[in-house]
Formats: C-alpha cells, sequence, structure tokens
C-alpha cells in the first residue's frame, strides 16, 4: 500500500489508493522515480492486466494503444497509397528534381495504365458536372441523347452543339460518343445545308468535337484515324471536294458570284487575281482550327500543311504510333487496311495535284513518294487473321520459292507429276473427262458444276509427287511441306493485297511516274479546259494526243484498264472527243485508240 | 432557326369562340348587364354567407343537397348518353344541338370553341357530375337518402361560407409567416446556387457560336426554370407536412383560422418570396447576357482597300475588321469619285470621314456601327456594341395554303421523306407554290416615312435538292404578290433561297413592273394588291427543276415592329412565374394529404408529366412507333426493333389489350395535366420573337384555372384532415 507522500505531484492520484468502487483486494500499484516522481510506460504496461488499474490509467493506457496502431496503419496506408508526384525544376540552372514513383498502387496503376490520367487530360469541368449529377449521370446521359435527336430532327444546331458539349462533359472517355456525334456533325449536320460554305463550316465543326475527344483520350487510336479519315476522305472526296479543298488550303473561293453565297473574308488584298500571292483566304474558322490540328506526332518532312491529304496523312501516321496492343489494338478493320491508309492518302494527294492542274516536277514527286511509301508499306510487317505477320512485298519472292522448289522436287521424282496426272484423268468419268477437257468460255452450266469437284481431284499434290520420289524421298517430303507452306503463305499475301488493291496502286505509282502518263493527263487537262470554254476546235488535238499518250501508258501497263475511277474518266474524254468530232460530223475513228476502255465500261 | 406553331389565335377567339363578337352578351351593353348580375349576385350571396352564423339549418340543407343531386342526376345522364354514337347523335340532335343554336345569338357563332365554356363545362361535368354523385351516393348509402341529402347540403353550404368569409388581413398575416418561414430556410441559397452555376458556364460556353445570343438566353432561362422549379417544389410540398409534424400548425389553426385562408396564406407568401427571388435571378441574367454578347473589333486604315467601280461609280473601301468572338465583319465604305485618282479622292473623302457611307456585313446575328473620326492626319474607325442580336419581332403572320404541281389547292405541300413533318414542299419548275394571305393589313400600319424601302418580309425557307445543280448557287425561286378579292398576281422579284438562315425581303410600297401586254405598269401595295378588308397574298415558288421549298405556317412573316427585348425579356420570365405559382400551388395541395417526401414525389411527379405532356398525349393516342408501353416493354426484352409487326397470337392481343387500356388513361390524364411547355417563352426570348399579350393573357388564364381547382382541392382536404380546432 502505497503512502500518501508517496503522491505523484499534479497527477491528480493518489498512489497506492484503491481504486474508487474498485472492488475489494485491488490496489493500484504504482512505481515511481525517486528524481521526477512520475510513473514510467513500462511500470504501467507491467500492470497492464493488473486488477489494480484504475478507470483513468485504462483510458490513458488505451489511447497510447490507439496511437500506435495509427502509426502503424498511417505507414502502410502511406506506403500503399501515396501519390506519384512530377519533377519539377525549381529555378533555371539549378537540376530538375526527380518525380517519385509513389506508392505500391500508384506504380500498380502506372505499369498497368489503370489510372484516369493515363487516358488522357483531365477536365476540370467534366469532372465536376459527372459529380454533381450524384450518380444520375446515367439518367442524364439518356436525357441528353435524346435532347439531340429531338435537335436534330428539327434542325435546330445551335442547341444541338451546345447539347453535344454537355454530352461530352458526362461521357468524356466514352471513345464511341466522340467518333459517332463527330460524324455526325461533319457527315449529316453538314449536308442538311445548302450553301457550301455553311456545310464545310459543320465539317470542321465535327473536326474540333473530334479533336476535343483526342485531347481527353489521348492513347485512343480510333480517334486519330477518324481525324485522318475525316480530313482526307471526308474534305477530299465528298461531292463539293472542289470547294473544301480551297477553303482548307484558303485559297480564293472558286465561286465567280460570290454574291449568291458568302465571300471569304480577305485581309488587305485584293479579291481578284491575287491568289499566287500568298494570301490566305481562309475563313476564321479554319485558321482557327488550323492551329489545333496538329498531330502529337507532327507533320512528315516536306508535307503541305494546307493540304487536306497531306494533313490526313500525318493524322494517320499518328494513329498508326498509338496502336499499342493488347490495350490499344487495331480495332474495327483489318490491319492491312490500318496501315494502307497513310500511303494512300499520297496517292490522292499526287492525284489532286493533278486535277488541280500541276503536272510539273512536284506532281512527278508526288507520285515517286507515293510509290516508296507503299514499297514501305509493303515491307511492314502485318497482322493477319491467319495469326501470323506477313509482308505484301514478299509474295513474288515466295511465287519464286515456290517455282524453285516444285522444280527441285519434279527432278527429285522425274515424270511422276505427269504420270500422276494421267492416273487421276483416268479415273474420271466420261462426262468429267469431257467437262475437263471442255473449254471454258464453251463449257455448258451442267460442265460447270462438275468442275467444281473435278478440279480438287484432278489437283497433283505436291506430298503425292514426294511419296514417289526415287531418290531421297525425305528430302522430297520436306520440299513437298515448304511448299505447301509456301503456297499458303502466298494465297493469304495475295489475299491481304487484294483487300487494298495493292497491285492496282503499286502499278499506278509507277504509271504516274512516268513522263507519257504526266504529258498524257496534261493534254487532256488542256483539252478538259478548252472544252469548258466551248472551243472544241481546240480542245480536239489536246484529247487526240492525251489518249494517244493513255494507250502508251496502258500498253504498258495493262492493269490500269481495270481501274474503274480510271475507266470513267477516260470514258468521260472520250464522250468529249466524240462532241468536238460532232462539229465536223465525224464518228470515232475505227480502229478507236482507246476501244478496250469503252467496251469495258460503257456498259458499266 | 424554328419555333414551331408561333402564331396562335386572339385572346377573345380563345376564350369565347371564333365569332364572339356577334355574340350579345359579349356587346358593350351585354358585359355591363353580365358584371352587374354576377356582381349584384355574388354580392348578396357573400353578405348572406357572412351574416349567418353557426351551421347551415337542415331545411336548407337538405333543399340544397336536393337541388345539386338532381343536377348532378342530370349531367350524369348526359355524360352516359354521350358514352355510344347511337345516344351520342340523339343527344346532339335533340338537346344539344337546340340548346347551343339557342345560345348563338347570346355568346356568338362557334362560340362551342370557346375555352372560357369548355372549362366551364368540365368544371361542371367534373364536380357535379361525377364528385358530388359520388359524394351523394355515399352518404345516401351510409345515412340514408334524407339524412345523406341534408349532410351533403350542408357539406357544399359550408364551403361556400367559408369562403365568404376569407379575410384578407388573416390571409396577409399568414403569407407574411409563410414568406418568414422560407426566408428562416435560408431560401437565398438558390439565388446564390445560380450565380455560381452561372460563372461556372461561363467557363465553356462559346461565344464563337454561330447564333450566341440563342446560346447564351437559352442556357440562362434553363439554370432558372430548373432553380426555380427546385425551389418551389421543396418550399411548398415539404412546409405545410413539417408544422403538422411539428404541432406548429396546431397553434394556428386553434385560432379562428379557415382552413382556405391557411392554403391561400401559405401559396401567397410562397409566391412573394419565389417573385422576389425570380426578380434577382432575371436582373443578374439580363446582366449576364448582355454583357457576355457585348464585344466590339479593331478597325485600322491598313486592313482596308480601294476597288474602283465601274464609270462613275466611285470607290469601294474594303475590309474585314479584326476577330472577336471567333468572328470578324466585312466593311465596305462608299468613297465618291472626283479626280480620279483614287488615293487622292480617298484623302479628300477623309476630310469629313463622317459624310461617308457605310456598310458593316452581318455575321453571326448582328452588325456593329462604325463610326469614322478624323485625328490630326490619321482616320480612327472605332466599331460600337452589337446590334440586332437581342431583338424581339413583333411578326403578322398569314395563312398557309398550298397550290400542287397542277396547280389544284391542297391543305399541305408534298413530303420529300423528311423526318420531321413540320414543313412541306413544293416542287421546282412547276405550278406548285405556296401562299400566305394575310389579313387586316393597313397602310396606316406601314407609314413611308417608318418603312421607307418597303414592309420587311423575313422568311425562312428550307430547301431540299434532289440533285447537287449548281452547288455554287442557291436555289432560285419567285416572290408573287397577290389580290385575294380581284385575283390579280404580279412578280416582285426572284431570289436564292438561305436555308437555315432567316432572309429578309423588302415590299415597296410601290414599284413598277412589266405588265402582259410588255407596257410597264406602275403599282401601289395597297391600293392595287391589298384588298378592302386588308388581305394580302405573298406566294414563293422554286425555279429550278428536281428541287423543292419547303416552308410551315410561321416560315414566312411580315415584320411589322420590333418590340422591347427588355421588355420580353420580362415576360418571359413572368412566364416562368406562372409556371412557379402552378407549383407552388400543387405542392401545398398535395402536402394537405400525404407526407412532405410523399408530397414532394407526387409534386415532382406532376411537373414532369406536364413537361412531356405532349408525349402523354402522343402515348393516349396510341400512335407511337413501337406501341404502347406494354409492347415497347416487349421489344426491349426481345431486342425486336419498332416498325416489325409482333407475331400474332394471345401473348400480343394481351399486350395490345394492356396498352389500350393505358392509352385510356393516357388520354384523360393527359387531359388533366398542366402543359408546363405552353408558359416556357424560352424559345421565343432566345429565337427574338416578342412574347404577345395574346400568348401571355392565355397562359395567365390557363394557369388561373389550374390554380383555383387546385387550391379548392388543398382546402377540402385539408379541412378534412383532424387536427387540434
Amino acid at each position: 500500500m502505497s503512502t500518501p507522500e508517496s503522491q505523484t505531484p499534479g497527477s491528480g492520484q493518489e498512489a497506492g489508493s484503491k481504486e474508487q468502487g474498485a472492488g475489494k483486494g485491488r490496489e493500484l500499484r504504482v512505481e515511481r522515480r525517486e528524481s521526477t516522481g512520475k510513473p514510467t510506460l513500462n511500470s504501467e504496461l507491467s500492470t497492464l492486466n493488473s486488477p489494480g488499474l484504475t478507470a483513468r490509467e485504462r483510458s490513458r493506457l488505451r489511447k497510447v494503444i490507439y496511437l500506435v496502431a495509427i502509426i502503424v496503419l498511417v505507414v502502410v496506408i502511406f506506403k500503399l497509397s501515396a501519390p506519384a508526384t512530377l519533377g519539377t525544376q525549381k529555378a533555371k540552372g539549378q537540376p530538375e528534381a526527380k518525380g517519385q514513383p509513389g506508392g505500391v498502387l500508384a506504380q500498380y496503376r502506372d505499369k498497368h495504365g489503370l489510372g484516369q490520367t493515363e487516358l488522357g487530360e483531365i477536365d476540370p469541368t467534366s469532372e465536376t458536372v459527372r459529380l454533381a449529377t450524384l450518380g444520375m449521370r446515367g439518367v442524364g446521359s439518356s436525357l441528353l441523347w435524346w435532347s439531340a435527336s429531338q435537335q436534330q430532327m428539327k434542325k435546330d444546331w445551335t442547341q444541338l452543339r451546345a447539347t453535344l458539349d454537355q454530352i461530352s462533359k458526362f461521357q468524356p472517355h466514352s471513345v464511341q460518343v466522340w467518333k459517332y456525334q463527330a460524324w455526325n456533325l461533319s457527315y449529316n449536320v453538314s449536308v442538311a445545308f445548302d450553301d457550301y460554305h455553311d456545310k464545310f463550316y459543320w465539317v470542321i465543326e465535327g473536326l474540333n468535337y473530334l479533336l476535343d475527344g483526342v485531347r481527353l483520350n489521348d492513347k485512343e487510336p480510333r480517334l486519330y484515324w477518324d481525324m485522318g479519315w475525316f480530313i482526307s476522305n471526308k474534305i477530299g472526296r465528298a461531292d463539293e471536294a472542289k470547294y473544301y479543298r480551297r477553303l482548307f488550303a484558303g485559297k480564293k473561293d472558286v465561286s465567280e458570284s460570290g454574291a449568291e453565297f458568302r465571300r471569304p473574308s480577305v485581309n488587305g488584298a485584293r479579291a481578284a487575281g491575287w491568289e499566287d500571292a500568298g494570301i490566305d483566304f481562309a475563313p476564321d474558322y479554319v485558321k482557327d482550327f488550323r492551329e489545333r490540328d496538329i498531330p502529337p506526332t507532327g507533320f512528315p518532312h516536306g508535307s503541305d500543311v494546307l493540304d487536306n491529304w497531306h494533313v490526313g496523312k500525318a493524322w494517320f501516321l499518328a494513329a498508326e504510333s498509338k496502336i499499342d496492343p493488347p490495350r490499344y489494338p487495331v480495332r474495327g478493320m483489318a490491319d492491312v487496311i490500318f496501315y494502307s491508309d497513310a500511303p494512300t492518302c499520297q496517292f490522292y494527294y499526287a492525284d489532286a495535284l493533278e486535277k488541280d492542274g500541276r503536272f510539273d516536277q512536284v506532281a512527278a514527286n508526288a507520285w515517286k513518294q507515293a510509290s516508296r511509301e507503299w514499297s514501305d508499306f509493303g515491307e511492314r510487317a502485318i497482322d493477319t487473321c491467319y495469326d501470323l505477320k506477313l509482308q505484301l512485298n514478299h509474295k513474288e519472292e515466295l511465287d519464286a520459292a515456290i517455282a524453285r522448289d516444285v522444280e527441285a522436287l519434279d527432278k527429285l521424282a522425274p515424270g511422276q507429276r505427269q504420270k500422276l496426272y494421267e492416273e487421276k484423268f483416268a479415273r474420271l468419268t466420261p462426262e468429267e473427262r469431257e467437262a475437263w477437257t471442255t473449254p471454258v468460255e464453251k463449257r455448258t452450266p451442267q460442265q460447270h458444276s462438275l468442275m467444281m469437284q473435278i478440279g480438287e481431284r484432278m489437283e497433283v499434290k505436291n506430298e503425292e509427287v514426294a511419296h514417289r520420289a526415287t531418290t531421297s524421298p525425305r528430302v522430297a517430303e520436306k520440299l513437298a511441306k515448304v511448299i505447301e507452306t509456301n503456297k499458303n503463305l502466298s494465297l493469304w499475301t495475295n489475299r491481304e493485297r487484294m483487300k487494298v488493291n495493292f497491285d492496282f496502286w503499286k502499278t499506278r505509282a509507277a504509271a504516274e511516274q512516268s513522263d507519257e502518263c504526266i504529258a498524257a493527263r496534261k493534254a487532256i487537262h488542256d483539252g478538259d479546259e478548252a472544252f469548258a470554254k466551248g472551243d472544241q476546235i481546240r480542245a480536239r488535238p489536246y484529247y487526240e494526243k492525251g489518249m494517244q499518250g493513255w494507250r502508251t501508258v496502258l500498253d504498258k501497263y495493262p492493269l490500269l484498264i481495270d481501274d474503274p475511277n480510271l475507266g470513267n474518266d477516260l470514258l468521260d474524254v472520250v464522250h468529249h472527243y466524240q462532241k468536238c468530232l460532232d462539229q465536223d460530223d465525224l464518228d470515232l475513228p475505227k480502229p478507236f485508240v482507246l476501244q478496250d476502255i469503252v467496251t469495258k465500261w460503257e456498259k458499266h | 432557326m424554328v419555333i414551331e406553331n408561333l402564331q396562335i389565335a386572339p385572346l377573345g377567339d380563345w376564350l369565347l369562340g371564333t365569332g364572339w363578337q356577334g355574340g350579345w352578351l359579349w356587346s358593350r351593353w351585354g358585359v355591363a348587364v353580365l358584371l352587374a348580375v354576377v356582381l349584384g349576385l355574388g354580392f348578396l350571396a357573400v353578405a348572406a354567407l357572412r351574416r349567418r352564423s353557426g351551421r347551415p339549418g337542415p331545411v336548407l340543407s337538405t333543399w340544397t343537397g336536393a337541388i345539386l343531386g338532381l343536377f348532378s342526376l342530370v349531367v350524369l345522364a348526359a355524360l352516359v348518353m354521350c358514352s355510344t354514337n347511337v345516344t351520342r347523335s340523339l343527344m346532339h340532335d335533340y338537346v344539344a344541338g337546340p340548346a347551343f343554336t339557342r345560345l348563338v345569338p347570346v355568346l356568338g357563332t362557334n362560340w362551342t370553341d370557346g375555352s372560357l365554356y369548355t372549362w366551364l363545362g368540365v368544371i361542371v361535368g367534373l364536380f357535379f357530375g361525377v364528385i358530388y354523385f359520388c359524394c351523394w351516393l355515399a352518404a345516401t348509402l351510409l345515412s340514408g337518402p334524407a339524412l345523406g341529402t341534408m349532410q351533403c347540403g350542408r357539406a357544399v353550404l359550408e364551403i361556400f361560407t367559408d369562403i365568404a368569409r376569407i379575410s384578407p388581413r388573416r390571409v396577409f398575416a399568414l403569407a407574411w409567416l409563410a414568406a418568414r418561414e422560407s426566408i428562416r430556410r435560408r431560401v437565398v441559397v438558390v439565388f446564390v446556387v445560380f450565380v455560381l452555376v452561372i460563372l461556372f458556364a461561363a467557363l465553356f460556353m462559346k461565344k464563337d457560336s454561330l447564333h450566341p445570343a440563342q446560346l447564351y438566353i437559352t442556357i440562362v432561362m434553363n439554370c432558372t426554370i430548373f432553380l426555380t422549379m427546385l425551389f418551389a417544389l421543396v418550399l411548398s410540398a415539404l412546409s405545410l407536412p413539417a408544422d403538422i409534424r411539428d404541432r406548429t400548425l396546431h397553434t394556428v389553426v386553434t385560432k379562428p383560422v379557415r382552413k382556405i385562408e391557411i392554403v391561400l396564406g401559405r401559396v401567397l407568401g410562397f409566391t412573394v418570396v419565389g417573385t422576389l427571388l425570380l426578380a434577382g435571378i432575371g436582373a443578374i441574367s439580363y446582366g449576364f447576357t448582355v454583357r457576355s454578347l457585348r464585344h466590339s473589333h479593331v478597325l485600322t486604315r491598313d486592313m482596308l482597300h480601294l476597288e474602283t467601280l465601274p464609270g462613275n461609280g466611285g470607290y469601294l473601301w474594303t475590309g474585314s475588321t479584326g476577330e472577336a468572338h471567333g468572328h470578324s465583319h466585312h466593311v465596305t465604305i462608299k468613297v465618291p469619285k472626283v479626280t480620279g485618282d483614287a488615293k487622292a479622292d480617298l484623302d479628300a473623302a477623309l476630310v469629313h470621314p463622317e459624310e461617308l457611307k457605310y456598310t458593316v456585313d452581318a455575321e453571326r446575328d448582328h452588325s456593329h456601327e462604325l463610326a469614322i473620326e478624323r485625328k490630326g492626319d490619321d482616320v480612327v474607325f472605332s466599331l460600337g456594341p452589337p446590334q440586332g442580336e437581342l431583338q424581339a419581332r413583333v411578326p403578322i403572320y398569314g395563312k398557309l395554303s398550298f397550290t400542287d404541281k397542277t396547280g389544284a389547292p391542297k391543305d399541305r405541300g408534298i413530303n420529300v421523306g423528311d423526318e420531321w413533318s413540320y414543313r412541306s414542299f413544293i416542287q421546282g419548275r412547276s405550278d406548285a407554290r405556296a401562299t400566305w394571305t394575310f389579313d387586316g393589313l393597313r397602310a396606316e400600319q406601314f407609314p413611308e416615312a417608318q418603312f421607307p424601302n418597303g414592309i420587311p418580309v423575313e422568311m425562312t425557307i428550307e430547301v431540299f435538292r434532289t440533285h447537287k445543280g449548281n452547288m455554287e448557287k442557291g436555289v432560285p425561286g419567285t416572290i408573287w404578290l397577290g389580290n385575294p378579292a380581284t385575283g390579280k398576281r404580279v412578280l416582285l422579284y426572284n431570289f436564292s433561297a438561305k436555308k437555315f438562315a432567316t432572309d429578309t425581303q423588302m415590299i415597296p410600297l410601290h414599284f413598277s413592273r412589266p405588265g402582259r401586254d410588255g407596257r410597264i405598269e406602275q403599282f401601289d401595295l395597297f391600293r392595287d394588291l391589298v384588298s378592302d378588308d386588308g388581305r394580302l397574298e405573298i406566294s414563293l415558288q422554286c425555279l429550278e427543276y428536281g428541287q423543292s421549298y419547303g416552308m410551315a405556317q410561321p416560315d414566312l412573316y411580315i415584320r411589322a415592329a420590333d418590340g422591347s427585348f427588355e421588355w420580353n425579356f420580362v415576360k418571359a420570365y413572368a412566364g416562368i412565374w406562372l409556371q412557379m405559382v402552378l407549383v407552388l400551388s400543387l405542392g401545398v395541395m398535395f402536402s394537405t394529404f400525404v407526407s412532405g417526401p410523399v408530397a414532394l414525389l407526387t409534386t415532382i411527379f406532376a411537373v414532369i408529366a406536364g413537361l412531356f405532356s405532349s408525349y402523354i398525349v402522343d402515348l393516349g393516342g396510341g400512335n407511337m412507333i413501337g406501341g404502347g408501353p406494354f409492347e415497347a416493354a416487349q421489344r426491349i426484352m426481345t431486342q425486336d426493333n419498332m416498325i416489325s409487326q409482333m407475331e400474332p397470337g394471345f401473348k400480343t392481343s394481351t399486350i395490345k389489350a394492356m396498352d389500350e387500356a393505358t392509352a385510356v388513361v393516357m388520354r384523360y390524364l393527359s387531359a388533366v395535366l398542366p402543359e408546363f411547355n405552353e408558359s416556357s417563352f424560352g424559345r421565343h426570348l432566345a429565337y427574338g420573337f416578342d412574347v404577345g399579350a395574346d400568348l401571355l393573357g392565355r397562359c395567365a388564364l390557363r394557369e388561373l384555372c389550374y390554380v383555383l381547382p387546385v387550391l379548392l382541392l388543398g382546402f377540402l382536404c385539408l379541412k378534412q384532415k383532424e387536427m387540434a380546432q
């Protein structure tokens, strides 16, 4: 029992005093230091379970335990949840302070790309609006979509545009929302207008909308691809392409009666005759768009940043740079088509140059560039639906290898291929034999249907030849397998080529570079100009020169005859030429220099 | 640029039928007699009821109950007779028809179209035919015919006694109490929230929109409506139940205060607070809109260049201003030719630059005034604030009719496949035309001093091209003027249609045109082309083959005058005020018999149903694509599209029967629900059309017709509620 003298000063406790209401036999023992007279932690802990602890002491003990637990938990939480920080440069000349990777969760987020910052910029307005809906974001979005459809039906374009901005605040990271509404503005809303100036304004509005989506989802390749597609194809291949390209490039409005529709603004320049003086006639909204319309990968060297095809190409290249499977694979189309879009833009750029009347070295260089890019595309190893990568350029190599290996196999089994053929032929029924030997154009429908069965049975497989190899049968079998593998690769490569019309574009690039082709196009262009002015006498010799030039080109590159665009263009030339001849009551000369074109494409 | 159905009938025609001027009752003497009778009888009745003390006696109650009961039987019988086609036609031929015809000299022709009579008929039919009859039947079954009749009669008399004994002093005292309670509940938070929302909205509102005024006005109006409705909902629905729960209402009912005074006082108090709030919000909205749209442009001498006009036409000093708010303006200044030396002539003209004539092209719905001053050797250009952006047109509408491509008259033009059939079309290069017939035009309305260039006609024509045609030009058309009385028609001029833009064409008061014989004819608009009764026809035709013009009735109008935008702003807010009063009344009414949260939800339901009333009407009509709610649910679950037919069978028949039943309910619901959108004038304000007195009057009367029965219902429900007396 402690004595009153040993009471701790200021402690408010009587040392050794019985705890009030504590029950019988419970005494408080407190060990004291002689010097301070204060109880120590050890002493308190040692008496933790002592029946002699007062309520105050138990309370103090609990607080200590809680404090320790809190400290431990804070440390654990900090380790888990510490945010990552960016590096900063505190003062000029001083080394940059390195950023910290953050806690376990932040590092995990960073490693697997799970944070919202991984998606793109964060829009505070959007975050606030979404929080303000108190969980009703879905309902709000549905109402906004309904409003937008009503506003579009009633052609209330101003409100529609405002509603789309609100939708994007509610659904900033939904890629399909950006894709759909941007397309809606550029394609559907624009065509509702009559004046092409207004149409183009809404095409650019769709692009502006898409740019906002790119900013918030800057890793999503689909949005970049859409930018490329809208800029290249919507501007370059619409019915109003002639006007759109000029507005985009800032050239003088081609409309002669600009008073009918609004004239674009001109700053300090005369309205007529100053087209080549470097004046930018682009509307203000186009100039504003150009400031934003810079892809993250920039423009390739030598790009014309005022030409929609080159700008589109830059965006397609940016889309390619964002491909990062498995998180960001090519979606919605075959890989070969995805990667063909950029070089195809170069083709259309070169084509557009010639349509604009450029037949100089610039046009020739453009075609050469197109040819190089197409070749680079052909060298690219592209994922296919056959679960392997293929290179389109390598088909010829594969075919050559197949031919070599077949020859080698035949050397190992001389005469066996023919023998197998004869054996298979012998096994055919008389009707099948007759079908097989009848030329294609003379076969009856029944024979055609028989051929589908016969073809497979008559095929002499390389394994069969290998089985009959007289020397080195194992080598022969290996060769047969290699031939089959290469045949499959060649077949698949050909299928991939057909998806992008690879052979045609390759041929066309080669043909268009040639001096004959450029001269032929120039002659046709001059003839069209004269024809448009009603001077058919002057147009006729141009057309004749042009058609003769095209004959040379088509003889050299016969694949071009199958191109419907070229076919229809030449058919138009023929019709114009016919009208020129009608002046003198003449018919088309026989034989006509482009008779094959006329025969093939007239009926289409 | 579309506000559907802008044209409305004059207030008198809507209220009393189109021929009301012919009715004796609505002549000067008739109105005087009517007022005398109504006020006199009303005064006598109120005086009698106020003088009476205690409950109505049994004899009076029984007589009242019996008369009302018989009347309700008659009304119910009439309603039952109208339920089948055969009985309905009998009713029409032998009862309603003769009765209606006899009232024509008193009320005017077509009096049955008047909304006032419809409302009276509905109230009488609803009250006597349904409500009173049900109560009378219940009382008769419970207490016997005599006692039941007396009880019903007494109840009706007590209601009228209560109404007659309303004390304005007590109502105002309760209103003051309600207002203080609202302020105590910090309703000014709504005000602060609105300011925050507007400031926040300013961050992402696009100033470079094509129609910035429309955008800004629409946003502030929507914010105002949302916050005002929220305030009205929360305050009205939760106030009375809270007082009942806290027993504070009991201290009120123990005083000599009538239940109707409690209801009226509450609604009045909340209305006062709401009005002050709305006024504050309106002032901020106006300031925000005007301030945000205000801008100017920079114009300096080096932005302009000289163009020489042929002959002695002078020069055009032209160029574009600097950009502001995402646009610039094309400026053209006419410089007279004096010496032939362009620079010298320009310098000479700039000695007195204030005398130069100029045009600043309109962009984004506005233009600017240009002031040119000489300061020393330099010339300073300054553009004023935007003009034409905030306006309130007062249009005169005509009646639209069509002629098809063969010249035969039609109600509507052709359909070109547009999803929205608001506009119909006329084909180009044919006899098809659209004709607007204006009525009541007088020369005094268009004095030459005020309309020196002629009468402005504004039109918004839609263009439909079946082929591209000439993409560099608009589709050409012609404007014709015609006298409907004499049949004389004259081609005014050709024009090019501007799609989705308001095109202003001027109709000169005097003009000359070549006649059929080739001689030039002089025309005076009002003498030659406007008939004696003030009618004029304006026709449009499309000239290009394969193209079409589309139009609806409000798409062409005569812009007779402009109202004040500020006053129009106030009227638009008056529309919101009307909506607020209705919501307050509904909230108070519901809160008299259900708890606060239930009253809140019920009021919200009533408001939402009112906002979507047109959709409910469509549902009730049974013509929705995709069917009614049950069929739509079925299609959603089976992922079926909206167009395909459902497979015949028991399930389909059941679903369709349930939808039919729903349609009946929707029909009655749509007839009862208030149409909130009718009082919403935001679109008028945004698109620059004046909210006419007819429209405002109609909406106010319609709201009153809802508020009165709602307040009465609230009073009856509170009267039945047991509280300390």
